[in-house]
């Protein structure tokens, strides 16, 4: 065997074991969305035994497709959910990178032991304090408003965390040269930095993004008015005391998750550099 | 800008004489005009357009305002776990589980509202859903309907093994002999070899204590010691013991399958994978919606041969309770009795088509002609054979354990050490609430 | 480092405070109160919540049932994510698709992937018992067994999370120098060799931060038995969380839930700091032998 058949052979096999991790992968997915293209009754006459209409519709209905918006004006929460998303990773950005900016940039007094505080909270997980949270988030007169929703997740030690690693391995003498220049540490900031750290603010924006979608326990705890469901909880009201809506609760999962699907699969390569430019490397 | 603002002064100024000097004049028609509740409830999903018609009517005739807040339920108690300890004053009326009185109560969560109804007005409830609404002797939580449960049956999958369920009636109830002998016979000719997921018998809350508890409470079991307190002996008391064997013989045997769950039973008996299966009233408009209700039956609640006299059904439903930092406690009461005693029960009883918590209610039920069979049917389980679920603060801590338990028991767990291990867990919660 | 004149010393201070502020008013202080809830009683400070903790057979089983699942669930996902960020590195056509795919799962939220999950593995109705029947091998009760219910919970949190941990573990290959690589192959070592002697000790970093982020999020997954176990059977899936979890929102018991995730936290530094050291001391031997 030649050099160039054995690397044929590997890249084939390579490809095989890709693409069978790949189905296993995606096939749970797959399934939902098969189940949400089916009536409630065919949902569960088909199951067993095992035939092709145990994973495929027999009649393709996109019923709950159109009841989800018509009906349960599933529209609402997914804007919603759209708006906290967006304001919490504008503004989540901003303040973690500026931050992270001080932290990277300048020595001062308490830094170690304030970046020590970023650290701990990083480790903290948000079901542990859920309940206090709540009381002080209900004192702040909180529950039931956009900035209850938002204002507890803008400040993530793991964002600023990443930040940081970034930042730090900017060249100081490219900043050093600008401020010799006498432009201003925001112009720094907005001309130098920002342009540079295109990878890191995509990752750090995705986080945002997949903390905000995909969180269920605060929305549940703090915004359950009509006006300002997310999303995941809008999901529930598919299940109520004594029926569940099956199909509409599958295409809403399919649906909320084919958002994400649509936003990462553009910005992946992004999304990896971002990890790679920052100090979490070999 | 200055005169905007001057002229906004004004304008709000006149609002306020106007609503001052308009409340002596429609004060006899409309008390509340002008005052405005928010209520809280399960319901999210489906009971929207039910309750709209009926507060709007409240709306009307008092002149108040009612904000009504729906949530899924299976939020529901967890998100008032949380907000009634932070002593919130969101809500000036909520929905209660009936099982959480007690709890809520001795939590100091909910008002008593002793003062809100008179004699005769607590007169009007069924003497059991009174007490249900009560702790300590105190009146916290009017009900707002009642519920039951019956048989139902598939007769297509009977037909198919030329099978018929005998009449019966709740004098003259089936036997759980004669349903298992019935779906044993079934299960042969439709699903013989197990592989069409069929299964002969179902409750259809499988594993919640609301409906599991009649097993023990048909064969002469309690839920709870008479204090509220006590588990020991009464848990693991013979009846329980013989009860939950018998459950789990009929998943054993191959009668019961143990992959239908309280969510998806109900869709499983309406797609024809279920024979029999113990569920509530509100089946029957499930079968209309579907278009099926030819291919279904119903019967009363079966009996065990030997304890005939003895048949206990599931009951109790949705209360109503004032959260004691409510803001319009007046509004809130006023609110609830329309809803429980005055003419809101009647219409939601009509529009979610409910068992009656009131005696007049019942009574009507039994006396109308128009009134389907199986509500004549879960009107009499309520009024005669029903059996409240534990009156107990811990309810939930109690709740929590006998469903895990029921859970076990289905599958495989030994019957004994499962009811034992629950009779001392709840022994052990509810020693730490005694010490409170 | 940037030097600052005297006038703009503050800065720095300036621009670290809304995000501390948040950090201190949203996270640092709940965990305040979540320690003076775990220490202090009715007469002052106690340790009465954790002598009833650690008197609680249920604590002792949800510990056991805890450290069970992570010592096979931590080890198991980063080494799936190491082959698959191994695999997703290769330099052949396509591959972002692939590497699309294997991430996906992180981006469905964790309640649709349980309902997905659940639903597929129900004894007498799931779509997987449907396939196991059609070829033979009969039906199994998954979540139903106690033997079974852990493990599935493992399958659907790896299904879940490993491609995300692949991502942290691809950006490390990427920053080794392909130098390295060739200068192995001109060696004539092995793939298995090469990965073993300078990918794996390269990737050291991101391996420390893979496994205390992975440990973290581990320990305190809960969503599954909150979803579909219940904690069951039998407690076999009763994990500490769940048992925290339920303590806090079923049983309003917040001084047992407080002193739970205390234990948690300190079981979490003590499982990394043990992380670390092991990394340390790997990385160090193979240095040795380099």
């Amino acid at each position: 065997m030649t050099r160039r058949q054995k690397k044929l052979i590997k890249t084939i096999l390579l490809y095989i074991v890709l693409f069978i991790l790949a189905f296993l992968l995606l096939f749970p997915l797959l399934w939902g969305i098969s189940a949400s293209l089916r009536s409630d009754n065919e949902l569960f006459s088909y199951v067993m035994p095992f035939s092709w209409h145990t994973l495929i519709p027999v009649e393709w209905t996109f019923q709950s497709y159109i009841d989800l918006f018509a009906k349960y004006n599933f529209l609402k929460p997914v804007m919603n959910t759209l708006f906290v998303t967006a304001v919490s990773i504008i503004i989540g950005c901003f303040l973690n990178s500026i931050a992270a900016f001080a932290f990277a940039m300048f020595d001062f007094p308490l830094k170690n032991f304030l970046f020590g505080l970023v650290l701990l909270s990083f480790m903290i997980p948000f079901e542990a304090i859920a309940l206090p949270l709540y009381q002080v988030v209900d004192s702040m007169h909180l529950v039931d408003t956009y900035q209850g929703l938002i204002l507890p997740s803008l400040a993530n030690g793991l964002v600023m965390f990443l930040f940081v690693q970034f930042f730090r391995d900017i060249p100081a003498e490219l900043l050093d040269a600008a401020r010799v220049d006498g432009a201003g540490v925001g112009k720094v900031f907005v001309t130098i930095l920002m342009p540079l750290s295109k990878p890191i603010f995509i990752t750090a924006g995705l986080m945002f993004f997949m903390n905000q979608w995909n969180s269920y326990l605060w929305p549940l705890l703090i915004a359950r008015s009509k006006n300002i469901r997310t999303i995941q909880i809008a999901l529930g009201f598919f299940s109520t005391e004594h029926k569940t809506n099956w199909s509409a609760l599958y295409a809403g999962s399919m649906f909320s998750a084919m958002i994400p699907l649509c936003l990462f699969l553009p910005l992946q390569k992004y999304f990896v550099q971002g990890i790679t430019s920052s100090g979490i490397k070999g | 800008m200055k005169l905007k603002k001057s002229l906004a002064l004004i304008v709000t100024g006149a609002m306020l004489i106007g609503l001052v000097g308009s409340i002596p004049a429609s004060a006899e028609e409309k008390p509340f005009a002008g005052q405005e509740i928010t209520f809280a409830d399960t319901g999210g999903g489906s009971w929207e357009e039910k309750l709209e018609p009926i507060v709007a009517k409240f709306e009307e005739e008092t002149g108040a305002k009612v904000n009504v807040e729906l949530y899924a339920h299976a939020d529901y108690l967890e998100m008032l776990q949380v907000k009634l300890p932070a002593e919130s004053d969101d809500y000036d009326v909520i929905g209660v589980d009936v099982p959480l009185v007690a709890s809520y109560a001795t939590k100091g969560w909910i008002a008593p509202v002793d003062d809100y109804y008179s004699e005769e007005e607590r007169a009007l409830f069924n003497p059991s859903a009174y007490e249900a609404g009560c702790w300590d002797g105190v009146f916290y939580a009017p009900a707002m309907n009642s519920s039951s449960q019956l048989l139902w049956y598939n007769k297509d999958l009977l037909d198919e093994a030329g099978i018929e369920v005998p009449e019966s009636d709740c004098e003259h109830r089936l036997t759980w002999d004669q349903v298992t002998d019935m779906a044993r016979d079934c299960l042969a000719v439709v699903d013989p070899d197990g592989n069409n997921g069929i299964g002969g018998i179902c409750f259809e809350q499988v594993s919640r204590t609301y409906q599991m508890n009649q097993i023990p409470n048909s064969l002469g079991g309690l839920n709870i010691g008479e204090d509220g307190y006590t588990a020991e002996g009464v848990i693991n008391s013979d009846a329980w013991i013989e009860g939950a064997t018998w459950y789990q013989n009929l998943f054993n045997e191959g009668l019961a399958l143990k992959g239908f769950t309280a969510d998806d039973a109900s869709n499983f008996f309406r797609s024809g994978k279920i024979i029999f299966i113990i569920a509530g009233t509100w089946t029957y408009n499930n079968l209309v919606a579907d278009g099926t209700l030819d291919s279904y039956g119903y019967a009363p609640s079966p009996a065990f041969a030997g304890h005939e006299d003895e048949v206990g059904t599931p009951t109790g439903s949705w209360h109503f309770g004032i959260p004691v930092n409510a803001k319009n406690k007046d509004l809130a009461a006023e609110f609830i009795k329309y809803m429980s005693i005055g003419e809101g029960n009647a219409m939601w009883l009509e529009a979610n088509g409910d068992v009656p918590s009131t005696k007049a209610g019942v009574e009507a039920l039994m006396e109308s002609e128009d009134a389907p069979e199986y509500m004549k049917i879960a009107a009499y389980e309520a009024a005669n054979t029903a059996v409240p679920r534990a009156l107990t603060p811990g309810f939930t801590e109690y709740d929590t354990i006998i469903q895990n338990t029921w859970e076990d028991i289905k599958n495989g767990a030994d019957v004994k050490e499962a009811l034992d291990t629950a009779a001392s867990r709840i022994e052990n919660v509810m020693q730490k609430l005694k010490e409170e | 480092m940037l030097h600052l004149s005297r006038k703009m010393r503050f800065l720095p201070y300036l621009l670290i405070l809304p995000a501390l502020l948040l950090l201190f008013v949203f996270k640092l202080y709940p965990i305040i109160i979540t320690l003076r809830e775990s220490f202090i009683g009715k007469n002052g400070l106690t340790l009465k919540n954790f002598q009833l903790l650690f008197k609680d057979s249920i604590f002792w089983n949800s510990l056991m049932v805890t450290l069970k699942m992570n010592i096979v669930i931590i080890p198991l996902q980063i080494f799936i994510a190491l082959i698959f960020a191994l695999l997703v590195n290769a330099p052949i056509r396509g591959i972002g698709i692939f590497r699309t795919i294997f991430y996906l799962p992180i981006t469905i939220s964790a309640t649709v992937s349980c309902l997905v999950w659940n639903v597929m593995l129900n004894p007498n109705s799931g779509v997987v018992n449907s396939f196991l029947n059609y070829i033979g091998i009969g039906a199994q009760d998954f979540f139903l067994d106690k033997n079974q219910a852990l493990w599935c919970i493992v399958l659907v949190a790896s299904w879940i999370g490993c491609g995300y941990w692949m991502m942290f573990i691809l950006a490390g290959l990427k920053n080794i120098d392909p130098v390295l690589y060739e200068a192995a192959m001109v060696d004539g070592s092995g793939w298995l060799h090469t990965t073993l002697t300078i990918t794996l000790p390269l990737l050291k970093n991101v391996l420390l931060f893979v496994f205390v982020a992975n440990t973290t999020s581990n320990i305190l997954l809960f969503v599954p038995m909150q979803l579909i176990t219940n904690g069951g059977p039998q407690g076999s899936t009763d994990v500490l969380m769940f048992e925290a979890y339920l303590s806090a929102f079923k049983y309003y018991d917040r001084s047992r839930s407080s002193a739970i995730v205390l234990v948690l936290l300190v079981l979490i530094i003590i499982i990394c700091a043990f992380q670390a050291k092991m990394l340390n001391e790997k990385s160090d031997r193979g240095a040795g032998k380099a």
